[in-house]
């Protein structure tokens, strides 16, 4: 099943003479369970492909569809409730609240929607992720692989279409990055979580189902 | 240091807003204190302009015997800028229209005094230029009937004025006091009687030219006196090395008066100048100055009131003259002009007013601190990460501190000058402003704006050294951040976990979710866990309430002192109608009869309002046995040391006079509704003030005990029995008066209900005992003649009543008062000070105001990164303004509950202060309703409507763009 798509995406900077497509016509698809890698150079387009489907930013012109509703029609409100419920990001520098605990940062967009909390929902991922005992920490009690793994739980618990994952292992030292990319692995086999992963590391990349490789503000490969 | 200097500046560019902000609230605090510096100079220019107008321009005044050279060398002495001399030359007989005045008094003065020193405007023509020439006094004009003219020559024959005693023996009329300066203050009663036994001998003749008549706004030299049989005129004194040839009648140096004005260093310490020109000790020269009142006291010959004193004065002057060789034996010094330049001279009303200004300037300080502080402070929390930074390349921590005093420095660099100018700009439309208020209430004189230079320098440098104390605990703890905390960008940010586990600590009550949901739920834990940065942001509004609470209420209290201190408003007239006591026809009746007629035409006059009137004697004497008296023994007195005067105790009794007082109607129904008495229980009964103060004489020249006291024992009920001065000697056992007393009063009573009761009642305090009757009473029992008057009353156009009123008393005669002219200046006085004390009030309100706003926004700006990401997360517009809503409330609450309590006790404990330095009446407290009002109002609104602000701004920004940043 299509879990999301987009059809003839653009995002242009810039006016008049000094406008330039950071993304360039991409057209893709991904079905339900799969597991992307999007590679590129610096610059090329990824992280501004990414940030347009999560919703933080509004596409020049072009469609995203994700589980049947297309971003473009909503606005901003829409959108926030359309994210919190159906789409879960990871972000290179974690961005967990710091005066919200393990716990409260997780359950957040749960609360926002007025949702009960799925206990056993909640528990699975904690354990899954290894930070049970750290629920009642603060963000500033955390390493940096605990604050990401914090980030990806907070990602999943609202069960989402999809789940962006922006440079998750950026910041993190090998052993970590080892840990957040089999996580992240095990996340979508066990929850089958739609993940799309932003990465410049090939090796990294390899753990995902296919590869999309962004030059330039296009979609130049498909492996 | 370059690149940190060029950083701090590009940082102050960036954020605009926040700059900008920190820059107003500098120049705000710049601004007032140089107002509250340039009205007190503008004030004190103004005293000086109204002193100089009054009295003239002089420092010192000598007396003595003065050659030429003498007073040579008195004008070369360092310290002397001009010396003004005076000397009289001659009397001469004219043509009057006057039986009292009858002599022209001609007085040579040198040009100094006249430009100068004596206020001597003139009224037409021109002052003298030699001493051919003459100006005229205004009475000399007025009482010659406009027979000398401007331009007319006019021949005197001068001469001493001279008195044949009983025994035939001639008495030249000279003034001891003054050496042997022309006596013109004695007048002529005995002339008036036609006894004929005083008149001019001639000396020598002179004629001169009249060149102008002077003006009626002069000072004392030039006006009328009632008491002078002398008009004066005015002839220029124009060589000091030939002043022998005023010395017609031989009085030599003793007639010459001198006045000097010393320079403006001399000024500063005019005792020392006395002390060094005098020759005597500083301690004699003070001692000397401050018995100038006694040395002054007259008897109608011109000689002192004793012989003992007159000794004393002369055996000082011997003293005095031997000790220097100016010629000086005497000096005094211009008062009132010193006062007011503030040369120290003990005064307490100056020294309150350094004072207050001093506390002022003082608070206006001390609250900018704290609150420029909090913004320097802000300012440095957003760049920690910067110096976190800068301290891992190797910035030492004194560069750092460099750097915080750095963008103060250049805060101030702006602020300051904008701020002074403000302040000059403030003063000077505040002046014109208060003078046009103040109008023609002024007696003539102007508000003045005086902002001399060192007035501005002052306030920069007062200004500077605000910004500096507020800077430098700041700079110093940024030097201090490390570079782990500073890059790790962690906020202070931690749960109060106790040892056991408790799930507790981590919901929220269940009333915010209800009410504010998610949004409030995350306010709540913010405000919980990050409480340094809640506390800054609580702390900048506590401060502002609480100094802006004590400072209204202490403005309050002050102004309503102000306002009750000059006890304005209620009556603008009073009128005391006279009576012919010495007509045998009259009887007291009458008199009575005639003032009450009186009173109710005033009464019924179309422009009087109010009336009230008060009908007194206290021609009576009452003798109260001893046992009667109270003495109240823990005061450790008994009855033979308490009185004064040893006529006032016999052996078994204690005579004095009592008063007794009626009054009005419905001043009597008032009295008796403040001593809670009904009107039947007092009937033909008298209401006695119960008060008395008895004095323990001390040592001889101690001043005596004063103690209060009750005055008699138990007297409700008992009769007082009172006889009429005039007809003591004829009475034998018989009195005249008995009075049973109905009730008591006292002192206090009075002087807490002073507003409500008839302004006579308070000449019932702190006196000899009063009784208050009924008006029927009074008529009954008052048969002495010696009753009087007195008629207060308000008009709403008083020149017109008073008018009336002497049409109503044309052949009775009245003393008429019309104080409306004084009750204007009160109110423009208490409408200026109420200008001054509201602008300040708003301008401590406004520094305030701009230290929250930037609290708050710069609190909201360090959380974008954190609020880009709740969206991210997917926080809606509604979630944050529920969050917002509960935030703005929290810190409006705590700050109010600390706040308030804290600006209420400042108030106490200012109004404490201020009242231990005064000496009679206390100010009152007034509690700061209003402030408080208006303080919860501001702060909830000013809140709230702050944060709605900078969110809106924050919620436009780009998501990932904030991120991103903020990860740099």
């Amino acid at each position: 099943m299509e879990i999301l798509k987009t059809e003839n995406l653009v995002k242009t900077y810039g006016q008049g003479d000094n406008s330039f497509n950071a993304v360039d016509g991409i057209s893709l698809s991904v079905e339900k369970g799969e597991f992307i890698s999007i590679v590129g150079a610096s610059g090329s387009g990824k992280s501004t492909l990414m940030h347009m489907l999560g919703g933080v930013d509004r596409p020049t012109s072009g469609k995203i569809t994700i589980d049947g509703t297309e971003l473009s029609e909503m606005n901003n409100d829409k959108l926030a409730i359309f994210r919190r419920r159906q789409i879960g990001i990871v972000y290179q520098f974690y961005n967990l609240i710091p005066i919200l605990t393990v716990e409260e940062n997780i359950t957040l967009p749960l609360d926002l929607d007025g949702k009960a909390v799925d206990n056993e929902r909640l528990e699975s991922i904690l354990d899954t992720l290894g930070i049970k005992e750290k629920r009642h920490n603060l963000p500033n009690e955390l390493s940096g692989g605990q604050q990401q793994r914090v980030s990806i739980a907070r990602a999943l618990i609202s069960d989402p279409a999809i789940l962006l994952a922006d440079e998750p292992t950026g910041n993190l030292d090998s052993r970590a990055t080892e840990d957040i990319v089999s996580l992240l692995k095990m996340t979508n086999k066990k929850f089958n979580q739609t993940i799309i992963m932003i990465t410049h590391n090939l090796e990294i990349a390899k753990v995902a189902d296919r590869i999309l490789t962004v030059s330039d503000g296009k979609l130049v490969e498909e492996v | 240091m370059k690149t940190l200097a060029k950083l701090t500046l590009k940082s102050l560019l960036m954020n605009k807003t926040r700059t900008l902000v920190t820059i107003v609230g500098i120049m705000l605090s710049a601004a007032l204190i140089t107002v509250v510096a340039g009205v007190f100079t503008s004030a004190q220019a103004t005293l000086i302009s109204s002193a100089v107008r009054e009295t003239g321009d002089y420092d010192i005044v000598f007396d003595g015997q003065f050659s030429n050279e003498n007073i040579k060398k008195i004008g070369m002495n360092r310290d002397v800028q001009d010396v003004a001399y005076k000397q009289s030359v001659g009397m001469a007989e004219v043509e009057t229209t006057s039986k009292y005045r009858r002599y022209a008094l001609v007085t040579a003065l040198n040009k100094t005094a006249f430009d100068k020193v004596y206020v001597m405007p003139l009224e037409s023509g021109r002052y003298p230029k030699n001493s051919e020439e003459i100006v005229l006094s205004p009475s000399f004009a007025r009482y010659t009937s406009g027979k000398y003219k401007i331009g007319e020559k006019v021949t005197l024959k001068l001469g001493n004025r001279v008195k044949t005693d009983e025994d035939n023996s001639k008495n030249i009329l000279i003034n001891a006091a003054h050496g042997n300066e022309i006596n013109k203050y004695i007048y002529m009663d005995e002339n008036y009687y036609g006894e004929g036994n005083e008149y001019i001998e001639p000396e020598f003749e002179k004629t001169y030219t009249i060149v102008g008549v002077l003006s009626d706004l002069g000072s004392e030299l030039v006006t009328d006196k009632s008491s002078s049989a002398c008009m004066d005129v005015f002839t220029l004194s124009d060589d000091v090395d030939n002043l022998q040839k005023f010395n017609y009648l031989g009085l030599g140096q003793n007639s010459i008066h001198i006045r000097i004005n010393l320079t403006d260093d001399a000024e500063s310490d005019p005792i020392n100048v006395i002390t060094q020109m005098s020759g005597c000790d500083a301690d004699f020269v003070k001692t000397y100055i401050d018995s100038y009142g006694e040395r002054s006291s007259f008897d109608e010959d011109g000689y002192f009131m004793d012989a003992e004193t007159r000794e004393m004065f002369e055996r000082t002057q011997k003293t005095i003259h031997s000790s220097n060789s100016f010629g000086i034996s005497g000096f005094s010094l211009n008062v009132d002009l010193l006062r007011f330049k503030g040369i120290g001279i003990s005064d307490t009303n100056m020294g309150i007013v350094f004072g207050f200004t001093g506390l002022i300037i003082f608070i206006i300080m001390a609250s900018s601190i704290f609150i420029i502080r909090n913004s320097i402070s802000i300012s440095v929390t957003e760049k920690t990460k910067l110096y976190g930074m800068l301290s891992s390349i190797g910035t030492t921590p004194r560069q750092i501190r460099r750097n915080v005093l750095f963008e103060s420095f250049l805060l101030g660099l702006v602020g300051i000058p904008l701020g002074i100018c403000l302040g000059v700009g403030v003063t000077a439309c505040l002046m014109r402003i208060c003078d046009y208020i103040a109008m023609d209430n002024l007696n003539g004189n102007h508000l003045l704006f005086s902002v001399p230079f060192i007035a501005v320098v002052a306030a920069v440098l007062l200004s500077a050294l605000t910004i500096y104390l507020s800077s430098i605990s700041i700079a110093i703890s940024a030097s201090k951040i490390s570079p782990i905390a500073a890059i790790r960008g962690n906020r202070d940010v931690r749960i109060k976990r106790g040892k056991k586990v408790n799930e507790k600590i981590y919901r929220t009550p269940k009333i915010i979710k209800k009410l504010f949901g998610t949004g409030g739920s995350i306010a709540y834990k913010n405000l919980k866990r990050s409480k340094t940065q809640y506390r800054t942001t609580v702390i900048s509004i506590v401060l502002s309430v609480s100094v802006y609470i004590t400072v209204f209420s202490f403005v309050e209290s002050a102004l309503d002192y102000t306002r009750r201190y000059y006890d304005s408003a209620d009556y603008n007239m009073s009128v005391v109608p006279f009576s012919n006591i010495e007509d045998e026809k009259i009887t007291a009746a009458d008199i009575i009869g005639s003032d009450l007629k009186l009173s109710d035409q005033i009464g019924a006059l179309s422009d009087v309002q109010k009336l009230s009137y008060d009908m007194k004697t206290i021609n009576y004497l009452a003798y109260f046995p001893k046992k009667n008296i109270y003495i109240d023994k823990s005061k450790n007195f008994s009855f033979n040391r308490v009185f004064r005067s040893e006529e006032e105790i016999t052996e078994d009794t204690f005579k004095t006079v009592v008063g007794i007082m009626t009054m009005d109607d419905k001043s009597y129904k008032d009295f008796l509704e403040t001593l809670g008495i009904d009107a039947s229980e007092i009937k033909g009964k008298g209401i006695l003030n119960n008060s008395n103060t008895y004095y323990i004489e001390r040592g001889e020249n101690e001043k005596a005990e004063e103690i209060p006291s009750k005055f008699l024992k138990d007297p409700v009920g008992s009769k007082i029995n009172l006889d009429d001065i005039e007809n003591l000697e004829q009475n034998s056992g018989k009195h005249d008066i008995s009075i049973e007393i109905g009730a008591v009063y006292d002192n206090d009573l009075i002087k807490e209900n002073q507003k409500k009761l008839n302004p006579a009642l308070t000449s019932t305090v702190d006196t000899f005992p009063y009784i208050i009757v009924d008006m029927n009473t009074y008529k009954e029992l008052i048969k002495s003649k010696m009753t009087d008057t007195d008629i207060f009353l308000y008009s709403k156009n008083a020149t017109k009543t008073e008018e009336d009123i002497k049409e109503l008393t044309v052949n009775s005669g009245a003393f008429i008062n019309n104080y409306e002219y004084t009750v204007k200046s009160i109110n423009a006085v208490v409408t200026i000070l109420e200008i001054f004390i509201y602008g300040f009030i708003i301008v401590i309100a406004a520094i305030g105001l701009t230290n929250i706003f930037n609290t708050i926004t710069t609190n909201m700006s360090l959380r974008r990164k954190e609020f880009a990401m709740l969206q991210s997360v997917g926080m809606t517009r509604k979630e944050f303004r529920r969050m917002v809503d509960l935030e703005s409330i929290m810190y409006a609450a705590k700050s109010l509950v600390i706040a308030l309590p804290l600006g209420i006790f400042g108030g106490l404990a200012v109004n404490y202060i201020f009242n231990s330095n005064l000496i009679d009446d206390k100010m009152a407290y007034q509690f700061p309703w209003l402030a408080i009002l208006i303080s919860v109002a501001v702060v909830v609104c000013v809140v709230w409507l702050i944060m709605t602000f900078s969110l809106s701004r924050l919620r436009k920004q780009n998501i990932i763009e904030t991120i991103r940043n903020d990860n740099i």
